[in-house]
């Protein structure tokens, strides 16, 4: 069983992702028997909107709400994570996490139960001239540790606006791969691959910002 | 009759409390209700894509910023979803045959009970849709 935390900031497209990833997941079963993804949804407040929107791609749910799995969650996140490899071992899970959350901490949480696990986290391009400074310390802390950063909802900004935003958030960390994503359009099989862990490789981060 | 009116008030605000639920954590308020609703799928849709824009507009009218805010209308069979974070509705599926209404604002930097107000608020009027709608006219769009 692999984990694939999505987070980012609320707003961000982190649900839209989660739809787009798991169906790409479980277009590709191998073996009917065999459970290929399950997503898990982490709310603070008491209901989810999303998840009847999610339960269209016919993948199980299992819900944390009410609070944040990286902190007042982080114990019923760690036992339901130990019980979906125990009894139902999916090749994915695929947790979204709460606008609030730092994906670091879950990853110590994954650490201990040894299980593999890539951050994608996703940045509202065209919020962030207006969030990064209220928010900035939050924003940092969710981009720590991301394996990728998907910079979406590019459509609703000018292309030099794009580079600067970008750049603005590689300022926080170099070594940070970016991409760009829209509302327009779905991801391209070989960016699922890459936030999968599933990529060549060979993908350059500085290249990958500007030629997403 | 004073006295029935008030008793009235005091059920429906029973009502409320039990179904509109305000959280906090850090610097984020997340209030978020749901309720089932017969009043005509057009009307709702209606209501929903300006209600969401009010409701954003609130938020950064008082400093606030939008985390998000978001609404559903479960249908038997489908689902449509509305979502706002800056100045436009996004809507995203399509409407059948009225089921379950959700609303959820999840802000940072505004007052826990002044969401709780305008949630109420928004609450009592889908309520009051039912009061003039049959439930039984066509979504438009």
């Amino acid at each position: 069983m692999k984990v694939l935390i999505v987070g980012g900031f609320l707003g961000s497209g982190k649900t839209s992702l989660v739809e787009e990833i798991a169906r790409y997941i479980a277009g590709r079963r191998k073996n009917p028997e065999c459970i290929e993804v399950v997503i898990i949804e982490n709310e603070i407040g008491d209901i989810s909107i999303d998840e009847p929107f999610l339960k269209t791609t016919g993948v199980e749910i299992k819900n944390l709400f009410a609070g944040c799995a990286c902190c007042t969650l982080s114990g019923e996140a760690a036992d339901l994570l130990n019980m979906l490899k125990k009894d139902l071992n999916p090749q994915w899970v695929i947790l979204e996490l709460s606008g609030a959350a730092l994906p670091v901490n879950i990853t110590q949480m994954t650490e201990k139960l040894q299980i593999e696990t890539h951050i994608c986290v996703l940045v509202d391009a065209s919020r962030w001239e207006r969030i990064h400074i209220p928010l900035g310390k939050l924003l940092r802390d969710q981009l720590e540790m991301a394996d990728i950063v998907l910079l979406n909802k590019i459509d609703l900004l000018k292309e030099e606006d794009i580079e600067v935003i970008g750049q603005s958030i590689k300022n926080k960390n170099q070594y940070m791969r970016i991409k760009q994503s829209s509302l327009l359009r779905t991801l391209e099989e070989g960016l699922i691959k890459e936030i999968l862990g599933e990529g060549d490789g060979n993908e350059d981060a500085e290249e990958s910002f500007t030629d997403a | 009759m004073k006295m029935q009116k008030n008793h009235l008030q005091m059920l429906n605000k029973n009502r409320t409390d039990q179904i509109l639920s305000i959280r906090q954590h850090n610097d984020f308020i997340a209030g978020s209700f749901s309720i089932n609703s017969s009043a005509a799928a057009a009307d709702l849709n209606e209501f929903m894509k300006k209600k969401l824009k009010k409701l954003a507009e609130w938020v950064l009218d008082n400093q606030g910023i939008i985390g998000h805010i978001k609404a559903s209308i479960e249908y038997p069979g489908s689902v449509k979803m509305y979502s706002i974070t800056e100045d436009e509705v996004f809507i995203k599926e399509r409407l059948d045959n009225c089921n379950t209404v959700s609303v959820a604002v999840i802000a940072a930097f505004v007052d826990k009970e002044e969401i709780r107000r305008q949630l109420e608020t928004c609450l009592e009027e889908v309520r009051m849709l039912e009061n003039y709608s049959d439930g039984s006219k066509e979504q438009s769009s």
